[in-house]
């Protein structure tokens, strides 16, 4: 058994319901559940995917459990849900972790197009943080002397970029729909 | 309770038809969203929308309106843009 988080934000679509009663289904639960669907659904926030987000860390869940469309307050406070899932889990659920997909769907590093960057060291900051460590995605790819090649911002690839984000928010996805068992504690956060 | 940080917009981005973003608010407890307050034909509404400043994605929808929602989201990116020169200045 392990345990999962999801944090839910006063006012926002999911905010109504007491998953505790009703379970959690996806946006989309007939949607295909593809390599680019997953990236996409943790890159671009698109909402309307076969996949749910679930973080392994308190934390992360509590500062999705305080974007609210309202700020939080002890009448409106955000959602913390504490879910346990067995291992295997029940029927119709598929736990999915976004590293191991992704990286198992890019297992040749001879191929042209791989996940890897050409920038410098630091530049998995800049991905990390887009805002705060903005300044390691403004630099410049260093190539070898005499190269001629053009000045450029280092490739950034979408699968880079997921997995950056995954590892990031310590993010798992469920395939399918979470039933009311699995939700054991709503902490309210504000 | 969380300490509320805000931000006038108005003036500093084009209107969506008859909505316009008037403010920009945040705390630090979600450091990764910001909460857009928007009017509509000049009222406020109860609720902002989120905007994810990792993603540059606007998260939520205006009220039942398709076509605002549509107008916010493909315009996320420059939203994103006044919105982040807006709060690094401010936190200045």
């Amino acid at each position: 058994m392990a345990t999962f988080y999801k944090g839910v934000g006063p006012g926002t679509f999911l905010y109504a319901q007491d998953f505790r009663l009703t379970g959690l289904a996806p946006h989309a639960p007939g949607s295909l559940s593809r390599i680019s669907s997953l990236m996409s659904h943790i890159t671009h926030g698109t909402t309307m995917s076969g996949y749910i987000s679930l973080t392994k860390s308190y934390g992360v869940a509590r500062a999705y459990a305080f974007a609210g469309r309202i700020p939080p307050s002890a009448t409106s406070p955000g959602f913390v849900y504490e879910i346990e899932i067995n291992d295997p889990p029940p029927a119709g659920l598929t736990l999915v972790d976004p590293i191991c997909e992704i990286g198992s769907a890019n297992v040749n590093p001879g191929l042209r197009h791989t996940y890897h960057h050409d920038g410098d060291q630091s530049l998995l900051l800049g991905i990390a943080d887009p805002i705060g460590m903005a300044h390691h995605l403004g630099q410049m790819t260093i190539d070898p002397p005499n190269s001629g090649r053009t000045p450029r911002h280092p490739t950034i690839s979408i699968e880079m970029e997921a997995m950056v984000r995954a590892l990031r928010d310590a993010e798992v996805l469920v395939a399918g729909n979470i039933p009311t068992i699995c939700f054991v504690h709503r902490h309210d956060v504000y | 309770m969380v300490e509320v940080v805000a931000t006038d917009l108005r003036g500093k981005m084009r209107n969506f038809g008859p909505l316009a973003i008037v403010r920009a608010e945040w705390w630090k407890e979600s450091p990764k969203f910001v909460l857009l307050r928007y009017e509509i034909f000049g009222k406020e509404s109860d609720v902002g929308v989120r905007l994810d400043l990792d993603k540059k994605a606007i998260l939520d929808d205006v009220g039942e309106s398709k076509d605002l929602s549509s107008a916010l989201r493909e315009n996320a990116s420059d939203i994103w843009s006044v919105v982040v020169r807006e709060k690094v200045s401010h936190s200045r």
